[in-house]
């Protein structure tokens, strides 16, 4: 009897794990993963040093097209190491990506907050702001930025954490007030709770999903922005370099040793479509409406 | 008779608006609410009726203190209404909360009913451990009449009446002695509107509470409320008992609106259909405000604004006419 009914039960155990963790967001959180541990352990995980030339063995190309082991990648012009410079690009990208989106949303939502709670010329100001940047090109801001002030990664960082944060503060400011106005953020007002209450506790998760959302398509973003700008010559400075940096320089050699530029090409899209996948997942998991 | 809970004397509010829509349209003022006064005593429910637009529910947020007053005064306890947002407005919470017209939304969807019943206490420091504050918890929804298992459900899981009886509990856990109701059950179906308004009527003998209820459905307002009063572009226009307001309305306005409540039987019955919209409270016309629409007003309507004069029967009554004609019997 135990045996019969337990095996339906069993069936539907692995198809509600299926339905609660789709195989393709698996796919994508093991990707997400993976990166995060080349970039925790990217010291211990490259074979060579990522600037360690090796004259006699140039443009080598990877395993499989004529390549050997020493070399799994192949080599750059210079005889680098292509692995050991896509791991160390990899930590890199993953930094800055990761930094910058995490300022872009925790300033870009402060500011929505604070424009929604304030109204008046509070909100004015923070209106101002966001047009601001919205109509100014970035690129340009981040040339002044950085042509004024050098470079370093902190300041690099930081500056990509002001690439899209009127984005954030747009959404949680839209979707503050109409908590505000009507609805469940005004009624939890009039039972006497704080501000810190009704926004951290009740306005922020409400809100967190589309937020999220926003993130997913933000940490693309800032990946390519700073491609762009090492691309410029203007973000990573050689020897150390990101992901933008490589497939900016193995532009050069698109036709004779492609595999330069296409590794760090395809780290950039799966790393990008990973995380659109997981924050369509996260989306749909941080909303009880839809489970 | 006991000491009055809530009074609101004259209250106003005005909103500065833009006539014209464009950059240099002259500024104007918008009369939401003109000068309205009441008292209510606890364990009494006062019925506000009136059409869309005619300031119920700006009075409610007033009443609240959601919004500042232009002029006049809302004493409650006979202790002026503090500013809204201020630490002994929160304080007052206690005494004075709302049920709203839409359950669905005045409830966070991402958070499972108990805990949204039990978040009063925790604002308020009621209670010092989570199981004590979910006892009560408990204790609450099962007086609203809602069983123990649906402490852990969200709100799209449960009907518009188990929705709307959790925002009571919400309401109630406090124990207020005021609850303000704005269309309580006008996104309700008929049939849980009866159960609602029958749970309203229950706990208001258990637990001597005080209503200010809003709505527009006439008939429940009869139902539930002690003394009735019928808005008119942000003034009351008549007010009393309200078997006796129902029956022989004094008002013109008043009696167009009990003649729009719907009757089941099949005798034909004069309909008293008013003419036109009502008037943009940016412009009010001079002297009464009804006169535009008014089926019997005369020359002397256009030149003065009635004031509420009480009648033989108890009642009170904003209309030059009426007065006259109960004044003379």
């Amino acid at each position: 009897m135990t045996a019969v009914s337990s095996l339906p039960l069993q069936r539907s155990r692995h198809s509600r794990f299926l339905e609660a963790w789709p195989p393709l967001t698996l796919v994508a959180l093991a990707w997400v993963a993976l990166m995060l541990v080349v970039a925790l352990g990217a010291d211990w995980l490259s074979p060579f040093h990522f600037s360690a030339l090796d004259l006699r063995a140039r443009l080598q190309p990877p395993v499989g097209f004529g390549g050997t082991w020493k070399h799994a990648l192949g080599t750059d012009e210079l005889g680098r190491d292509v692995l050991s410079r896509l791991i160390v690009s990899i930590r890199i990208s993953v930094l800055i990506a990761f930094f910058g989106t995490l300022i872009a949303a925790t300033l870009g939502t402060t500011l929505g907050f604070v424009a929604a709670h304030f109204r008046g010329r509070v909100e004015w100001l923070i209106l101002m702001m966001i047009d601001f940047q919205a109509s100014v090109p970035f690129l340009i801001v981040a040339l002044a930025v950085l042509a004024f002030f050098g470079n370093s990664l902190v300041l690099f960082v930081a500056l990509m954490g002001l690439n899209s944060w009127e984005r954030y503060a747009r959404i949680a400011r839209g979707l503050t007030i109409s908590a505000n106005e009507q609805g469940y953020a005004g009624a939890i007002r009039q039972l006497g709770a704080s501000s810190w209450r009704v926004y951290g506790i009740h306005v922020l998760p409400n809100i967190a999903s589309t937020l999220i959302v926003s993130m997913t398509i933000t940490f693309p973003e800032t990946i390519l922005l700073e491609s762009g700008l090492s691309f410029l010559g203007l973000g990573v400075q050689p020897p150390l370099s990101s992901l933008g940096n490589m497939v900016g320089y193995g532009r050069e050699y698109l036709t004779r040793a492609s595999w330069i530029l296409l590794f760090p090409s395809a780290v950039i899209i799966l790393t990008t479509l990973s995380i659109s996948i997981i924050g369509d997942w996260l989306r749909d998991r941080l909303d009880p409406t839809l489970r | 008779m006991s000491q009055p809970l809530l009074e609101a004397s004259q209250l106003t509010r005005h909103y500065k608006v833009r006539r014209g829509g464009r950059l240099f349209g002259h500024a104007a003022t918008l009369r939401a609410v003109d000068g309205v006064s009441f008292t209510l005593r606890p364990g009494r429910t006062l019925g506000l009726v009136g059409e869309s637009g005619c300031g119920k529910t700006t009075t409610a947020r007033l009443v609240l203190g959601l919004l500042p007053l232009t002029s006049g005064e809302m004493r409650l306890d006979g202790e002026t209404l503090p500013k809204a947002g201020s630490t002994r407005w929160r304080e007052l919470r206690r005494t004075v909360q709302m049920v709203y017209q839409d359950p669905l939304a005045a409830l966070d969807r991402r958070i499972a009913v108990g805990r949204q019943v039990m978040e009063p206490l925790a604002i308020h420091g009621i209670g010092t451990s989570t199981v004590e504050r979910r006892d009560k918890a408990m204790a609450i929804l099962e007086s609203v009449g809602l069983q123990a298992h649906h402490f852990v459900r969200y709100p799209h899981e449960l009907s518009g009446g188990q929705r709307q009886r959790i925002v009571l509990a919400r309401a109630l856990i406090l124990e207020p002695r005021l609850l303000v109701c704005d269309e309580p059950i006008s996104a309700l179906d008929v049939s849980i509107q009866a159960q609602v308004v029958n749970l309203l009527l229950d706990l208001q003998a258990k637990m001597g509470l005080a209503y200010l209820f809003i709505s527009h459905d006439l008939r429940m307002v009869r139902q539930v409320s002690h003394e009735v009063a019928v808005m008119y572009l942000g003034r009351i226009v008549e007010r009393g008992d309200p078997d006796r307001l129902f029956s022989a309305p004094t008002h013109p306005y008043t009696q167009a609106l009990v003649s729009a409540i719907p009757v089941a039987a099949r005798q034909r019955r004069q309909r008293l259909i008013l003419k036109g919209d009502p008037p943009n409270p940016v412009n009010v016309p001079t002297g009464c405000a009804f006169h535009e629409r008014c089926p019997i007003a005369v020359a002397h309507c256009r030149a003065e604004t009635p004031l509420l004069r009480p009648l033989a029967d108890g009642r009170e009554v904003a209309c030059h006419l009426a007065a006259a004609s109960v004044g003379g019997l």
